[in-house]
């Protein structure tokens, strides 16, 4: 088991007021998943996402990553299993404007205080066609382009898990099937888990498991 | 609406609001401050002179005849004057308590103002008996300060001895800026009427003369002529005098030192200027993606504009009037310190400021903070006008490159680098809205710490000792009555007996006496001024000579003669001081045809502890020395001028006691001392520190505000880039670490730009303006940059810790959210 939670729930507000974005949420992910959580906006599936993540931190409940329970840590143990265990990818790419898109890449190996492989750096650039790219800075690439960047970062670190939070979400059809087709193609060839926040019935069909959430509990 | 909103941002905004608030404050500070104090330093040293002349008013008229009395009501109705007063001596006050000149005198009561003698209690006095006086003779008589206390005054008048009794109807304080200490009691005029009837004038007893208060200070005596003449006085008969502390001052400020000042002036300018612009460019800038959002329910970019202005303006309406109110109440509280610690601590309870001068320290602070303020917004207006809401709220982390060639940019001390220079016109103004206090502050500690108290002696004096009349000391050798103001062989002799002296000698100096002539000067007599002196050989030092190995054997056989010349600042002979080369003869004839022919052997430099009259002429000036006995077998009548001495070893405060006695004994006599240029010097150290001081602490703070300002708002506007860098790996040691670097590039680029600078100033102006000043030799302290480079690492430290505290205390999930 890659990811599990059991019974997870994270609270808003006071009693009176309280959202209960997440309410007691247990789930299992294996090796080699490609899940697609869905659900409707403010469903509580990026919250979810997020404490996957180490993201944020549950109310109550338990996370596990592989063996080892994440819901009880602190930021920096959690910042350091994040950058060596898992690749995020999110809706708006995130990139660091000053940081060339070669750099951005290999931007958490560099955290994780470990020399970039290059040559797992230069395949993943040719998968992703980004290899004329690698000196531009992210304000000179299309969203399509920045979004592939993103999904670079994600992998540079070779992470166990991949955790993508509506990926298409400002790309146009075309280019959002594109980076679904390249996430399904890295879940086929490094065999990492892949779990993906989308809103799009279309683009969960192609994943190999939903999760629908609803009012923050999983069906 | 649109005020309403912008009155709401600044409470939402707390924080900015108070930054605004503290730069604009702290601007006006600065200014309000520095030219309160300046131009407090200025009125302090202009009004110190008019005390010490024991007079405000301009002109005194003499001897008052029944031309001058008719004269005097077309004087007061003249529009040039702004009031005049009466005087008549009537006595001196001899009774045995007291050790110092009291003198007498009806006068009314403008002349009482005129003299600084305001009444602290009581009332002029009106009937017979009564009188005022100054405190310190009150004490001196030990009578009882009270109105209507009993006063037996013994009086002299002339050879004539008489005992009164006056009732005392007031006080005023004794004017102690005066160098010879003089009591004063004033009359009533029935009493002047009584002792006309009683008594006739005699020399000075019974002597009216009549002061004229001018509404303007400039040119007085071309302003006294015109309004004699315009009165109807003949100028060739009336007395008339004019004080000397209004006397133009006609040296003109040289070119270099203008240059500095302008350029100190421009500096101050610019760094007040910057850290408003900082506070507002930055906050815009920061706020540009909720103004880009305002833009999209439809806010036009004229209301954005009013938007920002009305915020500027309620901010401006809290921060100018605290802020000039303070630099106001600095600069006037620190100012009577300053001068107590200096020459002119007799002002220092003074008030120095006219309304119309505040009004124009008011004035120009405001205006200037007002334009700083505008300036500083409309940039970022006008930007955030031009832009679509998404372009708005990517407005500073907008990256102009489109890419570049390294591969290592996220190893952190780059990355940090990439993050400072995002923007290079923003970074470079941030650098220098840094480096520019630290350079003024650094300048500052320099100037401080290169008083040079021998150098400051070295151009005032030679000796221990140097004793002349008070009249020489005032630039007066030679007094308006057209005397010479020599000092007294007797007085020398009660010196030289004293047995403090273990080595002196004279200096004689004929003062333009007409009877001196140069005969083989084409010149006619009247077209040239000459000083001539006598010099013992104490008083010929081998550094005065601006030549190097000069042989003084002519000088001293009687056939040498040496020119005295005023050097530039380069040690040049300043042109149009020097009127022959060596070897030139000069042929000098005095009266009884007494004539000698000398040859110039070189040049005295004046402009160092030389003794010279003081006095020069309108056309040529010569400024001849030789050696005494020379001088004394030329000049039938040799002109006595100062004297001047060494004390033997362990006989100082003895040394100072025989002076003190010499002159009490002789009232006309004064005398400077090592001592008294020593404590001048540590005055105007003093003086220079406090200001320094200030300047260096309000600069400093100035920079450390910028720097913090900058750096916090940097964070603040990548708030959301650093939760992805948290969300991607970066622990929060990495995040200190980087931003530790970034702090630390601001402050070291800086401090390059600031050292450089300081370097480039100091060997270009500073240091020749102000080696030109006597008390100072210039010379940058490198300890300087390792007290600020300890102040700019601990900020450094401080700030990013705190800072990134604040940070962490959000979810890395609230962080990444947008606002």
């Amino acid at each position: 088991m890659v990811i599990r939670t059991e019974k997870l729930c994270k609270f808003y507000g006071t009693e009176e007021n309280q959202i209960r974005a997440l309410d007691e949420v247990s789930i299992k992910v294996q090796k080699g998943e490609f899940i697609a959580l869905i659900g409707k906006s403010g469903s509580g599936k990026s919250t979810l996402l997020n404490m996957m993540g180490g993201l944020d931190n549950p109310t109550a409940g338990k996370i596990y990553i592989g063996d080892v329970e994440i819901s009880g840590m602190n930021a920096e143990a959690l910042t350091k299993m994040r950058r060596s265990k898992i690749g995020f990818i999110f809706q708006n790419y995130n990139l660091i404007p000053v940081l060339n898109v070669y750099e951005n890449i290999v931007l958490p190996v560099q955290l994780d205080g470990k020399k970039p492989d290059e040559a797992y750096i230069e395949s993943i650039l040719k998968t992703l066609e980004l290899s004329s790219k690698k000196t531009s800075l992210p304000a000179s690439l299309s969203g399509g382009q920045q979004q592939r960047v993103a999904i670079a970062r994600a992998l540079a670190n070779k992470p166990e898990i991949v955790l993508a939070d509506e990926p298409t979400g400002n790309l146009d059809a075309a280019m959002g099937n594109e980076v679904i087709a390249m996430l399904k193609q890295m879940n086929e060839k490094y065999n990492q888990t892949i779990i993906i926040v989308t809103h799009d019935q279309e683009i969960a069909e192609q994943m190999g498991r939903t999760i629908r959430i609803v009012d923050g509990r999983a069906l | 609406m649109i005020r309403k909103f912008a009155l709401r941002i600044i409470r939402a905004d707390k924080t900015k609001g108070i930054s605004a608030i503290i730069a604009m404050i702290l601007t006006s500070i600065l200014f309000s401050t520095l030219f309160t104090t300046i131009i407090g330093m200025n009125k302090a040293s202009e009004y110190s002179e008019i005390k010490k002349s024991g007079m405000l008013s301009q002109i005194v008229l003499k001897d008052c005849d029944s031309k001058i009395e008719d004269a005097i009501e077309k004087i007061r109705s003249n529009d040039m004057v702004d009031s005049t007063g009466y005087r008549k001596y009537l006595a001196d006050v001899v009774n045995d308590e007291l050790s110092y000149n009291v003198e007498l005198s009806y006068e009314d009561e403008v002349y009482s103002t005129h003299c600084f003698q305001d009444l602290k209690e009581g009332h002029m006095p009106e009937a017979e008996n009564e009188i005022v006086m100054d405190e310190s003779t009150i004490k001196a008589l030990g009578i009882e300060k009270k109105i209507g206390a009993s006063v037996p005054l013994n009086l002299k008048i002339g050879d004539t001895y008489v005992s009164e009794d006056f009732i005392l109807s007031g006080w005023f304080e004794l004017n102690n800026a005066l160098e010879i200490k003089t009591g004063q009691v004033v009359t009533s005029k029935c009493y002047a009427k009584k002792w006309e009837s009683n008594y006739t004038k005699n020399s000075i007893y019974g002597a009216e003369s009549v002061d004229i208060l001018l509404k303007n200070s400039k040119n007085v005596e071309e302003q006294a002529e015109n309004l004699l003449t315009q009165v109807g006085l003949d100028l060739e008969t009336v007395r008339f005098s004019v004080n000397p502390a209004y006397c133009d001052d006609t040296s003109t400020i040289e070119t270099s030192s203008l240059l500095v000042m302008i350029v100190g002036i421009l500096l101050i300018v610019i760094v007040g200027y910057l850290i408003i612009n900082n506070i507002f460019h930055i906050a815009t800038i920061r706020d540009a993606k909720e103004y880009g959002q305002l833009k999209t329910i439809g806010m036009t970019k004229k209301q954005i504009g009013a938007l920002i202005g009305w915020q500027a303006v309620f901010l401006l309406i809290v921060a100018i009037p605290i802020g000039i109110l303070v630099g106001l109440s600095i600069g006037e509280y620190i100012l009577p310190s300053i001068l107590s610690q200096t020459s002119f601590k007799v002002v220092a309870k003074d008030n120095l400021f006219e309304m119309k001068e505040i009004v124009v320290i008011l004035a120009f602070s405001i205006i200037f903070v007002l334009v700083t303020t505008l300036l500083s917004i409309f940039g970022p207006i006008k930007i955030i006008g031009k832009l679509s809401p998404i372009e708005s709220s990517r407005l500073e982390l907008k990256v102009y490159n489109k890419s570049h060639k390294t591969t290592d940019g996220s190893k952190l001390h780059k990355f940090a680098f990439y993050n400072i220079s995002r923007n290079k016109k923003n970074m470079i103004i941030l650098i220098i809205s840094i480096s520019l206090p630290i350079l003024l502050a650094s300048i500052a500690f320099s100037v401080l710490n290169s008083f040079d108290m021998d150098k400051y002696l070295s151009t005032m004096i030679y000796s221990d000792y140097k004793v002349a009349t008070d009249n020489f000391f005032k630039n007066s050798y030679l007094t308006n009555e057209g005397e010479i103001a020599s000092v007294s062989l007797d007085t020398i002799e009660d010196i030289e007996t004293s047995d403090t002296v273990e080595d002196g000698g004279l200096i004689y100096g004929s003062c333009n006496n007409l009877n001196i002539v140069i005969e083989n000067e084409k010149k006619s007599r009247d077209d040239y001024w000459l000083n001539l002196y006598g010099l013992d050989s104490f008083n010929l030092q081998e550094d005065m000579i601006f030549e190097n190995d000069i042989d003084l054997t002519a000088f001293y056989d009687g056939t040498g003669i040496l020119e005295g010349v005023w050097l530039n600042d380069d040690g040049s002979i300043m042109p149009g001081t020097s009127n022959y080369d060596i070897g030139d003869m000069v042929n000098i004839q005095t009266e009884e045809g007494k004539e000698k022919e000398y040859q110039v052997i070189g040049h005295l430099n004046i402009g160092g502890s030389v003794l010279n009259t003081g006095i020069s002429g309108d056309n040529i000036t010569y400024e001849l020395y030789l050696d005494s006995n020379s001088y004394k077998q030329l000049v039938t009548e040799p002109q006595l001028m100062a004297y001047t001495f060494d004390v033997k070893n362990g006989q100082e405060s003895n040394a100072e006691d025989v002076m003190k006695q010499i002159t009490s004994s002789y009232p006309d006599v004064d005398y400077q001392s090592k001592t008294t240029y020593e404590e001048e010097f540590n005055t105007l150290k003093n003086m220079v520190e406090l200001i320094s001081i200030l300047l260096c602490g309000v600069l400093s703070f100035i920079a450390l505000i910028n720097l913090i300002n900058v750096f916090i708002t940097s964070i603040l506007v990548r708030k959301e880039e650093i939760g992805i860098l948290r969300s991607i790996g970066m622990t929060r040691r990495q995040l200190v670490k980087m931003l530790l670097f970034e702090m630390l590039y601001y402050c070291g680029l800086a401090f390059i730009v600031s050292m450089i600078l300081s370097i480039l100033l100091s060997i270009t102006m500073v240091t020749p303006f102000c080696n030109s000043i006597s008390f100072l030799t210039y010379s940058l302290r490198p300890s300087v940059y390792v007290y600020i480079l300890l102040i700019i690492v601990v900020i450094s430290g401080v700030t990013v810790t705190f800072e990134e505290k604040q940070i962490s205390k959000k979810s890395v999930t609230e962080q990444l959210r947008s606002v």
